[in-house]
């Protein structure tokens, strides 16, 4: 999967197309680069020498656009505008929430049903009972600018 | 180290153009004295233009020639070209 984004894909997927397609096995080598290897050193010749002189025996046809199979999220321009006809999405984070709730069961709950109020009614019942109503935690609080002690 | 046979050396080569300042790229494919007695030179244009003009680019287009010319060993001194095929 990770050839699909690759920069130079068409070359990769070539060279495993007639790997598979041929009738004995392919072997490769590893060479230390520089390392007075003849071999190695002629193609290194050559290769410079097809770079500099821009001239070659063999022509591989032009690289594709690397980003030719990207999609960009865009929405149309308004008519009669002179701009491109279509812009890419800047909000986008905005766009998904507004569509994921709008077409999705995600996001945020729905409270406003029966459901909802009665769990949260049995939820909030015993957390109610054990902590002390407001006017109870009024007359027992300590006042700060009081020094004498509580009675 | 490899056997004698139906082997070939490829290398890639990337630099800057010294007049335009562009990136050129290029790649060979060296094949060694043969049984028949003669040693075969190859020269590629990779034909990468912009963001895919790299040196990677060169040494697969050097690999993928010599695969097409029906070389069965082949020798690189480009180790991710390996790791990438």
């Amino acid at each position: 999967m990770a050839v699909l984004h690759h920069l130079h894909r068409e070359l990769l997927k070539d060279i495993v197309n007639v790997i598979q397609s041929s009738p004995s096995s392919v072997t490769f080598y590893k060479l230390k680069s520089h390392s007075g290897i003849i071999g190695n050193e002629g193609a290194d010749h050559l290769a410079h020498k097809a770079a500099v002189n821009q001239t070659s025996d063999v022509s591989l046809p032009p690289a594709i656009d690397p980003s030719y199979d990207l999609f960009w999220l865009s929405v149309p321009n308004k008519v009669g505008s002179h701009a491109e006809e279509r812009r890419v999405l800047t909000n986008l984070q905005d766009k998904l929430k507004h569509h994921m709730h709008a077409y999705h069961y995600l996001g945020e709950a729905n409270t406003d049903t029966l459901l909802y109020k009665l769990w949260q009614k049995l939820h909030d019942t015993p957390q109610r009972a054990a902590q002390p109503d407001s006017h109870t935690r009024q007359a027992t609080a300590k006042p700060l600018n009081c020094a004498c002690p509580i009675q | 180290m490899y056997k004698t046979g139906n082997q070939s050396h490829t290398d890639g080569s990337a630099m800057q153009d010294a007049i335009s300042k562009q990136q050129i790229i290029g790649a060979g494919i060296f094949t060694p004295t043969t049984d028949a007695g003669y040693s075969d030179t190859v020269t590629i244009n990779p034909g990468g233009s912009g963001p895919t003009l790299t040196i990677n680019r060169a040494e697969l287009a050097a690999v993928l020639v010599a695969i097409q010319k029906g070389h069965t060993e082949i020798a690189t001194d480009s180790a991710s070209s390996l790791f990438q095929i």
